[in-house]
């Protein structure tokens, strides 16, 4: 049974809100509790389990925020929402500080009613999980950013040096803004993301002024990999000292910081209020990274041929095709390119390889539709194909509209078979 | 979050486009990587649905951020295709459809697409 206690002075609010959230749970096991002063919902608190408080802002004598404050000390686990006729700025963002997990205006009509009912009812499907502590060795920033993304968290990420501060902001799981000093957006996350070492730490989510990225994690990580390659920040002598990237140098020793990770909150329902997911500023995870020496990194190779060739006798569905190709860029599974044709920049071609053989397995999830063939591209100036046979990227393009993919499929095939490719098979 | 009358725009898209002679299925997910579904499925269902969808709009994303202009991409299956388009503003539509359908069904798709797209602030 959950428990949902609003606090507030006005009797008669508390008396309807009560009537009408009973009549809406139906046989749901939520029960509703009131409390008309603080000193009655401390006392409630004290007696039974509650999962939510529901807290008005203007009371008298101890107001709503001094009462977050009391909870945080006292039920640090009990989860804290706002119901408030005063819906200002300056008091949303008090109360998300002080750890509420929502901040809600006053109902005026049933429809908005209904709304708060929501919202609160998500908040109980959805309570705080307490985190884990540990140390995780060798971590880095693009390991630590990738966890909180999986994770579909919302959240801050500060990162720390000696020459500032940045933040990435991500929201649910996808980086939404980033700053880092006078930089916004794209250059601030590629600057935090090229840098070899600070501290960072998480803090609770809260809406930037704009949001600047909408790329996925996953491109933004490869886009970082690549820019950090192209610096030539990898290409260390041993022995040498690393240079930064980014402006700020190089401690030896990462410090990270991580919040609870926290449930999102569904974000296919049209039907609730804009909320933020709001996590409690307690720290539950403290990692800490020893940044390995610079190891130089081996450029990669052309035409390495250490995996499974393409059989395309294997692959009798695929016709041949007299079709030239402007672009065929084929990579190996560990993205070393294996060929390349008519590409100016057949890195940017494997990166985007990676990134499908990645969203492959996921797209592939339905059973029913059975094995992916391949991917086409439909362009206003071009056709291009995908596909992974046999543990390789294969990229095809025609700069063409329309043209049939079965035929770039062939002609790809047919450059391949010529090719040293596949004198190995 | 989403508000109402965006979410009613697309599932109403998305019903019209359910009518369409071989279409199996339809989904839109947002710039914000909300995911939305005309029908209600189970919540296992729509968990394995909004992963799929969500991977087709990052797929189309990052094509379009390879220079690859504004796509329209088509995954091909054993047993059926998968059509995806995307709108300037980062919104894609993903419809599955019988797989021996031709490009004229993608056609009148994109076609609604657009035109939903066009008649929105979306």
């Amino acid at each position: 049974m959950n428990t949902l206690l609003f606090v507030d002075d006005d009797l008669a609010f508390l008396e309807s809100i009560q009537r009408v959230f009973k009549s809406w749970s139906g046989g749901a096991p939520i029960k509703f509790e009131t409390a008309h002063s603080v000193g009655d919902a401390i006392m409630i608190l004290q007696e039974m389990p509650v999962s939510v408080v529901v807290i008005d802002i203007r009371m008298p004598v101890v107001d709503g925020l001094q009462f977050l404050r009391l909870l945080n000390r006292k039920h640090p686990t009990v989860q804290k929402a706002i119901l408030t006729g005063y819906a200002e700025e300056d008091y949303r963002t008090a109360c998300l500080a002080h750890g509420a997990a929502l901040f809600l205006e006053k109902p005026r009509n049933t429809d908005e009613m209904k709304s708060v009912y929501a919202a609160l009812v998500q908040l109980l499907e959805f309570p705080q999980t307490r985190g884990f502590s540990g140390v995780i060795q060798q971590a880095s920033l693009a390991d630590m950013l990738q966890m909180l993304c999986t994770g579909g968290n919302s959240l801050i990420l500060q990162v720390q040096s000696r020459d500032g501060m940045a933040e990435i902001f991500i929201r649910e799981g996808a980086v939404i803004h980033a700053k880092a000093g006078k930089l916004e957006g794209y250059d601030a996350f590629y600057q935090v993301m090229t840098l070899r070492g600070g501290e960072f730490i998480t803090q609770p989510f809260a809406a930037p002024p704009l949001s600047t990225i909408t790329n996925s994690w996953e491109y933004l990580l490869m886009e970082s990999a690549r820019l950090l390659d192209e610096s030539g920040a990898l290409d260390i002598e041993e022995g040498e000292q690393a240079q930064p990237v980014g402006r700020i140098p190089i401690p030896k020793t990462i410090r990270i910081n991580a919040p609870r990770i926290t449930s999102k909150m569904s974000d296919n329902d049209g039907a609730l209020p804009a909320v933020p997911n709001y996590a409690s500023s307690d720290i539950d995870l403290i990692f800490k990274a020893e940044i390995p020496p610079p190891i130089p990194e081996k450029k990669k190779e052309t035409v390495p041929i250490e995996f499974s060739p393409i059989k395309l006798a294997d692959k009798p569905v695929i016709a041949v095709s007299n079709l030239k190709l402007d672009e065929l860029v084929v990579c190996s599974q560990q993205g070393g390119l294996i060929e390349n044709r008519g590409s100016e920049n057949p890195a940017r071609r494997v990166d985007l390889l990676e990134l499908f053989s990645i969203k492959v397995r996921q797209v592939s999830a339905r059973p029913e539709w059975g094995r992916l063939e391949y991917i086409a591209v439909h362009g206003l100036d071009y056709t291009a194909t995908v596909e992974f046979p046999e543990g390789t990227g294969a990229f095809g393009l025609v700069k063409r509209k329309n043209v049939p993919p079965t035929e770039i499929r062939g002609a790809v095939a047919n450059a391949l078979q010529s090719s040293r490719a596949f004198t190995h098979a | 979050m989403l508000n109402l009358p965006m979410r009613e725009t697309f599932v109403n898209l998305q019903r019209k486009i359910e009518r369409l002679p071989g279409v199996l299925r339809a989904g839109v997910c947002l710039h914000n990587r909300a995911v939305i579904f005309a029908d209600a499925k189970s919540p296992n269902d729509l968990a394995i649905d909004e992963t799929i969808w969500r991977a087709l709009a990052d797929t189309i994303q990052v094509a379009s951020l390879h220079k690859l202009g504004s796509p329209r991409m088509s995954w091909i299956f054993e047993h059926v295709k998968v059509i995806c388009m995307i709108s300037e503003r980062g919104t894609t539509l993903g419809v599955v459809v019988d797989k021996n359908s031709g490009p004229e069904l993608a056609d009148r798709i994109e076609t609604s697409f657009r035109a939903t797209l066009a008649s929105t602030q979306y």
